[in-house]
């Protein structure tokens, strides 16, 4: 089933270790600074999240899973385990916050790792790359999708007081926690699909649509704290440009 | 309400219970990674996505 989150793929852990690892240079190299932290990967933590994410595609999805369901596997489990973690340590409201935004990261170069077979016949496979993300349909869109992620939660923490009350018959909660991780997938991977198929349509950003891009009051142009993290991606292509510019 | 839509106003004579499901039934594109991009590659499909996201908003 090809790379990244195949179960049983040997070099699988590489391929999805390499995604994390471009997001991590990058920031370190124009946004550490700016933001006041680092970017550092548990290979631990990822080894946990490539085993959980083969097993996922190979138990709910079909097989080979479509790269939108990769993607957004990463995403999810990254989120409801991470293995991204933050020097020096952030608070926990922090943490929540610019979780999402630093995976997020990871779908542009995720998609651009992977191909699919376009062919009717199996024996011709005829690939196509997924290079043609670039961004979500609008402000208030990339918003949400952070506070979609920033709400996820595995709700591990209620395994304790669930069992304790009987709510939850044994061997169970593995299915529980596995089912709920697949429709998240499932959830995500629809939201990544349909927004790549209006990078490959649209750049209009929303001036032909009387709805996209004209939700703005989410955004509270006073509160420079906000507005400085929302604009994090701003951060890392100015000062990638820069140091180009002036190596 | 028309006249004659109370008939679509009725409890349930059964009970809905479900199974657990596993198998979500979709179908996919294969895919799998490609093995001839780089971190190069990677690396720009990021920045690609920055400069993109950055133009949502006209603040600066």
């Amino acid at each position: 089933m090809g790379g990244i989150f195949a179960l049983g793929a040997e070099r699988d852990f590489d391929r999805v270790q390499d995604l994390c690892l471009s997001v991590a240079r990058l920031w370190k190299q124009a946004a550490a600074n700016e933001f006041g932290f680092g970017i550092y990967i548990s290979p631990l933590a990822l080894k946990i999240c490539c085993d959980n994410g083969g097993r996922i595609l190979g138990d709910y999805f079909p097989i080979p899973p479509g790269p939108f369901k990769r993607i957004a596997t990463l995403i999810v489990l990254g989120r409801l385990d991470p293995f991204f973690h933050f020097e020096p340590q952030l608070d926990r409201g922090a943490m929540d916050r610019w979780l999402p935004k630093i995976l997020t990261l990871l779908i542009s170069p995720g998609l651009a790792k992977l191909r699919v077979n376009m062919a009717v016949d199996p024996t011709k496979p005829l690939w196509q790359k997924l290079d043609a993300w670039e961004t979500f349909p609008s402000a208030h869109y990339k918003q949400e999708f952070f506070q979609f992620l920033e709400g996820m939660d595995s709700f591990s923490w209620l395994e304790g007081e669930a069992r304790s009350a009987g709510f939850i018959p044994t061997n169970t909660w593995e299915y529980v926690l596995e089912a709920r991780a697949a429709r998240m997938i499932s959830a995500v991977a629809l939201s990544l699909e349909s927004c790549y198929y209006w990078n490959e349509d649209s750049k209009d950003m929303g001036t032909s649509s009387p709805l996209r891009g004209k939700c703005a009051d989410f955004f509270d142009p006073s509160d420079v704290n906000f507005r400085k993290e929302f604009e994090y991606d701003r951060v890392i292509y100015t000062g990638i440009e820069r140091s180009k510019a002036s190596p | 309400m028309k006249q004659g839509d109370e008939q679509f106003l009725k409890e349930p004579s059964y009970q809905y219970s479900r199974e657990p499901v596993k198998q979500l039934p979709v179908r996919n594109l294969p895919s799998e990674d490609d093995p001839n991009v780089t971190d190069e590659d990677l690396e720009n499909a990021i920045l690609r996505h920055c400069k993109a996201s950055a133009n949502l908003t006209a603040v600066s």
